[in-house]
């Protein structure tokens, strides 16, 4: 005989709420438990909340490994609060989607009270969660479609691309510039997903933030976001949209994303059939900046560069050399470190306040060895064409890897 | 996603036959002079037969003022000839020198890994008259071997352009010569 | 059949009929009767679908503004003042002057004919059909290129030998003796790749650093003509050893004690390791190799029998390949060439002519030498001369004596599909068809497969196949003078392809009809057993002439500044076909001599600058290229081009032998202004 089961009250309303979506979930389980409710994604960004929270300063620390199906207790702190309260993972068929987190305002009850609602929530949240994935992930593939065609110029007519674009809600009237983020050390047969997946989350939310509707995309390494040019003083758009990568590069390194992630940006094009050179410029300012160590490169501010990266090899070589090679014999045959302190002097402008503070040296020493320099080199360092020689040199070495 | 074609090139079983330049030629007719695919000797001992190699990021693409390349969904670089005029920024711009200046018609053409055959799911004729096997087509979305690499010693800078192939170096080989 | 046909629209079955081990197996794509693509023929077991890039480069040969056009006569000879004639004016002067002949001398041994490997068609013996339809007459015998060899393998085997090509794929150990596939017999690599992906070693002997050695695992290089003594090495160290494989020897072979006795008491390793320049090691290693890997295959490369050491070379290196046992496993075996041609009936060569009264049979001279031989003939000397297959000019050696024997000859007609240098030379010349506008039958000398060419498209202008040319004249001989000649000229090339699948051809290839040649190529059933039924020879033998006392080693016999003349093949041609196509053409200059950096730096001759190559019978100027592989005192130069190497080889004669092209001996200098 099979023994009349009771199905708790709370469990058919959270699942009737449960269907409207993750947001009155949580909402309504935030209602049952008197506790606010979050959601986050795999890495504690945070997905959804009850509770009117900062969304960039939240940090989840759980107070030990987290156990299949079970409730944890766990630390929950914002840029002004720290909070105890429980966390429990939401997943799918062993496919991780991310955290169902109670923050318990006063003091930390029992677990067991709250753990079957919780885990309950999570499982209901799990299923939404994973729907809006799929049909995520179903829309993307005519959408990839068409951004692989704009970005490889395989749309001839501004026209067509306008029009295609207003199915996705885009406004391909106004100017778009491309930045490409992808990993430092990645070969074409990257198959990483994950990590790819989380890039493309940080880049989503960091455009979110910025008020954009995000066109982006992903490509084998690269997410590669369209980004629409919402500012029309081109200077401060420019400075906006670097504040941008920056962050992204922030906050990839704040979850220690490995690789490391580097970007690199396009020019701006007003017509979107021209948008695929855009988005070659910024790979190209990609692999360029990641030899120049350039944080945020821009593809315009790279034109002496792209010379010297195309040039014949040896001939840049020998240009190098002379202008560097006495140093780097004089160096080798001392032990000495001139090089260095000239590579540190060019980066700084010529500049010596700046140089001698970068590396801790005295002014009256840096003047004698740059006085050193001066010998050894037989040339002045106030002389312009000097320095142009100089800065090209130590870019040649950066770029083809000369040492 | 999309396939995302390449070339495989075997250096060690590379026997510089030059079969499948011709071959591209008997396929394609182009005229004399026109090399979409050619063999040439990198280094002592190690032969490549290279051709456009559809970079992922190609600069033949972003320099042409006419707009005349265009990249299909599964990797393809073309170039419409009627669109180019002959500036040849595409020729000095590619690192492998793939792009094709033709004198006479002033026209610029490079090789579009067959891609009628490949619609007809066909390899391209230069991969078709490899008797050795040393030039294969692959799809570098799945492809994987931990013995591949992306250059060659004596091949042109891949940063850049990220050229749709992946090479098989030549192996450590025992030699007895005459003294001399 | 006439040649106006118009042709369908199609894929046609050709085979590549040039000189060369593939035959490969074509499809000829052809629309409008013209000739649009080539590609393999993937039916095809051996070749497997891929040509090499002479073979893509077909459209192109086909339909190329050089080829000849129309019958043309020269007057006077070699004044390059041509005039087209029509194809019944070319047969009535050549018909009239065979007539003439014939009536002056009272038989037709006035005329001769020289014809080799332009196109190994069966149907192309159509030329000695031709011959010997009108009677006793001068006939070219022997072969230039492989008879030493052939014989040598004869010695051992008391036949042809040479293994099925596939088989070499599950081979553990491959050596390569003086063959070069890599640039002469592309598609044989493929099966080398299989075996080594499979696990197997190659190994490649060669005094030249070739594309085929530079794929070896191990790469042994020796002195031009020692392979006998390398060879001889080896046997040395597995005898020693006693490492050979006894029970198979003493059961399957003839000779074993005195050969054994030979290795034992006149072979010393020091002197091996001497005469070929190879250190001890590589010897070792290369004895290792045979000793410890099972199944072998050994090939003996044309290479090595292109000296006067060739047959005794062949000999050792096959007698390697039977003391170790290979021979007696599955896929152990023996690579040389072989002569399965001759199992055909071969109805056009062998066709007999009428008889004359006093003469029963035609004059014979050796092909190896021939402007000498036919300068001595006398009663009646030769008058008449029929080139077809062959460019004399860029190929055979004897210059001198060529330019003698034309200027005596009275009428020289030159078949060939370009106005080469020897059609240059001749009075007539007549535009020949290439294989894709004639009907054919294929048996290759290295693989076993048997393969239909078709007639795809209509001849270019006036052009004709051999055996087009061959029923029109003897039509034409026989309208001026009845029963002039007795060739069965009705007959079409359909008749006499069927003709030469008998029904015993037709058993060995799994046919049961001719059109399942059409179908595509059928492959011979090669019963192994059988093949081992008899007994080998070990060499050397008594029957070779004993076991000769040996060369004394004389380090010094070559003088210094003398060098030795290599002249292999080159990539892009066979010989002097393909010269004329721009697209295997494009970069590298023609007369490019390869020389050693030793060499260079003493006679101060820089790269890519211009040199001169001489000896007792010429000069040729050419542009150096410093190989630093090469050993010291060889000169490599390829054949044809514009000022053709063949002018350099010096042939001391001998009976039953190919020509020693490698024994040929230059001086090497940088080049002057003012010099001849």
């Amino acid at each position: 005989m099979i023994k009349q089961q009771v199905i708790p009250d709370f469990v058919q309303e959270l699942l009737t709420e449960s269907s409207k979506g993750v947001e009155p979930l949580i909402q309504k389980l935030s209602t049952l438990l008197s506790c606010p409710i979050l959601v986050t994604d795999p890495f504690y960004q945070l997905y959804c909340s009850t509770a009117h929270l900062d969304m960039n300063e939240i940090v989840i620390i759980p107070n030990k490994e987290f156990e299949r199906d079970s409730l944890s207790s766990c630390e929950i702190s914002t840029r002004d609060t720290i909070s105890a309260g429980f966390v429990a993972p939401i997943s799918l068929h062993q496919k991780h989607l991310g955290f169902l987190v109670m923050i318990c305002e006063d003091n930390m009850p029992d677990a067991a009270l709250y753990e079957q609602a919780i885990l309950f929530t999570a499982s209901l949240c799990a299923l939404q969660m994973q729907k809006k994935l799929e049909i995520k992930q179903e829309k993307g593939k005519f959408k990839d479609a068409f951004l692989f065609d704009l970005l490889y110029g395989n749309i001839k007519k501004k026209q067509d691309i306008i029009e295609y674009g207003a199915l996705w809600g885009w406004n391909f009237t106004v100017p778009h510039q491309i930045i490409v983020f992808s990993f430092v050390q990645y070969d074409q047969f990257f198959t990483d997903q994950e990590k790819i997946n989380i890039l493309l989350q940080l880049v989503e939310k960091e455009l979110i933030c910025q008020q954009l509707n995000p066109i982006i995309m992903i490509k084998q390494a690269q997410v590669i976001a369209v980004v629409p040019q919402h500012n029309p003083d081109m200077e401060q758009f420019t400075l906006q949209i670097q504040a941008f990568a920056n962050n992204v590069l922030s906050q990839a390194e704040k979850i220690k994303l490995q690789p490391q992630i580097a970007c690199g940006l396009g020019k701006v094009y007003a017509n979107p059939a021209e948008l695929f050179r855009s988005y070659q410029e910024a790979k190209v300012a990609f692999e360029l900046g990641v030899l120049l160590k350039t944080r945020t490169p821009f593809f315009v501010e790279l034109g002496l560069e792209r010379i010297l990266f195309n040039h014949d090899l040896q001939d840049l070589k020998e240009y190098y050399d002379h202008c560097l090679g006495a140093l780097i014999r004089y160096d080798r045959d001392h032990e000495g470190n001139l090089l260095e302190t000239l590579e540190t002097l060019a980066a700084h402008q010529f500049d010596m306040g700046k140089t001698a503070a970068a590396i801790f040296l005295h002014r009256n020493t840096l003047r004698y060895r740059i006085k050193k320099i001066e010998e050894i080199l037989n040339v002045k360092l106030d002389d312009l064409n000097v320095r142009l020689n100089i800065i090209a040199a130590f870019k040649i070495k950066l770029l083809r890897k000369l040492s | 996603m999309f396939k995302r074609v390449g070339f495989r090139f075997n250096a060690d079983e590379c026997i510089g036959c030059r079969a499948c330049e011709i071959a591209c030629k008997n396929e394609n007719q182009t005229p004399t002079g026109i090399q979409w695919r050619k063999v040439t000797k990198l280094a002592p001992e190690i032969y490549l037969s290279h051709s456009c190699f559809h970079c992922d990021s190609p600069e033949c693409f972003r320099v042409c003022p006419e707009r005349a390349f265009s990249k299909r969904q599964d990797g393809i670089v073309q170039i419409d000839e009627n669109i180019c005029t002959g500036c040849q920024l595409c020729v000095t711009a590619c690192p492998y020198g793939a792009p094709q200046f033709n004198p006479e018609t002033k026209k610029v053409s490079k090789c579009q890994m067959c891609y009628q055959r490949q619609d007809m799911d066909l390899v391209p004729a230069c991969v078709e008259a490899c008797t050795t096997g040393a030039l294969k087509q692959v799809d570098l979305n799945t492809f994987s071997d931990e013995n591949a690499v992306r250059s060659l010693q004596g091949f042109a800078d891949v940063t850049i352009t990220c050229p749709s192939v992946v090479f098989y170096p030549v192996k450590p080989k025992k030699r007895y010569f005459l003294a001399t | 059949m006439t040649d106006v046909v118009s042709m369908k629209d199609g894929i046609y079955r050709n085979t590549c009929p040039r000189n060369c081990f593939g035959s490969c197996g074509i499809l000829s794509y052809v629309k409008n009767g013209r000739l649009m693509k080539v590609t393999g023929d993937p039916k095809h077991g051996f070749t497997q679908g891929k040509l090499c890039a002479k073979g893509y480069a077909y459209t192109q040969f086909v339909y190329n503004p050089k080829r000849l056009k129309y019958p043309m006569l020269q007057t006077p000879r070699g004044s390059g003042n041509w005039k087209r004639i029509s194809w019944d004016e070319a047969y009535s002067i050549i018909a009239d002057k065979i007539i003439e002949l014939n009536h002056r001398y009272g038989s037709n041994l006035a005329c001769g004919y020289n014809k080799f490997s332009g196109n190994l068609g069966i149907l192309h013996y159509a030329v000695e059909g031709m011959f010997n339809s009108i009677g006793p007459h001068t006939k070219p015998v022997g072969n230039p290129c492989a008879l030493t060899g052939k014989l040598a393998v004869n010695q051992s085997f008391g036949h042809s030998f040479s293994s099925p090509p596939e088989e070499m794929a599950h081979a553990k150990l491959i050596v390569i003796w003086g063959a070069n596939p890599a640039v002469t017999n592309v598609h044989q690599m493929k099966y080398l790749y299989e075996a080594k992906r499979n696990g197997a070693k190659l190994i490649v002997i060669d005094p030249i650093f070739t594309r085929t050695a530079e794929k070896a695992d191990l790469y042994i290089q020796i002195k031009p003509g020692t392979d006998l003594w390398l060879a001889y090495g080896v046997a040395k160290l597995l005898i020693k050893r006693g490492n050979y494989a006894e029970s198979f020897i003493r059961k399957q072979t003839f000779g074993w004690e005195e050969y054994k006795h030979f290795i034992e008491t006149k072979i010393e390793l020091e002197d091996v390791s001497k005469r070929t320049g190879a250190p001890l090691e590589a010897i070792e290693l290369l004895a290792d190799a045979y000793e410890t890997t099972k199944p072998a295959v050994t090939w003996s490369g044309l290479g090595i029998q292109r000296n006067k050491h060739g047959s005794g070379s062949i000999g050792a290196i096959t007698s390697i390949a039977i003391i170790t046992g290979n021979l007696g496993i599955p896929s152990g075996g023996l690579y040389f060439m072989h002569f399965d041609v001759e199992h055909f009936p071969l109805h056009l060569y062998n066709h007999k002519g009428p008889a004359h009264p006093s003469i029963h049979t035609s004059r014979e001279i050796d092909m190896s030498n021939y402007p000498k031989s036919a300068l001595a003939l006398k009663d009646p000397p030769l008058k008449f001369l029929w080139i077809a297959s062959r460019n004399i000019i860029t190929q055979d050696q004897d210059l001198k004596g060529w330019k003698q024997l034309f200027d005596r000859l009275e009428l020289i007609v030159t078949v060939d599909l370009y106005l080469t240098k020897t059609a240059e030379e001749s009075d007539l010349v007549l535009p020949a068809a290439t294989h894709f506008e004639e009907d054919d039958l294929h048996v290759s000398y290295w693989h076993y497969w048997l393969s239909i060419n078709q007639k795809a498209i209509p001849p270019y202008w006036e052009a004709k196949s051999d055996l087009q040319i061959a029923r029109e004249l003897t039509r034409k001989l026989n309208e001026l003078s009845p029963g002039f000649s007795n060739f069965p000229y009705e007959k079409e090339p359909l008749d006499w392809i069927k003709a030469e699948l008998t029904p015993d051809i037709m058993r060995q290839y799994s046919l049961t009809s001719y059109e399942d040649l059409l179908a595509g190529p059928h492959v011979k059933e090669i019963d192994s057993a059988q093949q081992f039924q008899t007994k080998f020879w070990l060499n050397p033998f008594e029957e070779s002439g004993g076991l000769t006392e040996l060369e004394e080693y004389a380090p010094e016999k070559q003088q210094p500044g003398v060098y030795t003349l290599l002249t292999p093949q080159s990539l892009l041609k066979i010989h002097s076909q393909y010269e004329m196509l721009p697209w295997l053409n494009q970069e590298e200059s023609d007369n490019m001599i390869e020389i050693s950096t030793k060499a260079a730096e003493e006679l101060e001759i820089a790269n890519y600058t211009k040199m001169e190559v001489f000896n007792e019978t010429g000069s040729i100027v050419g542009t150096a290229k410093i190989n630093p592989s090469l050993p010291n005192n060889v000169v490599v130069a390829a054949q044809a081009g514009s000022n053709p190497i063949n002018k350099l080889i010096t042939h001391c004669h001998s009976q039953e032998s190919s020509t020693f092209f490698y024994d040929s001996t230059v001086k090497i200098r940088k080049w002057r202004d003012g010099r001849v």
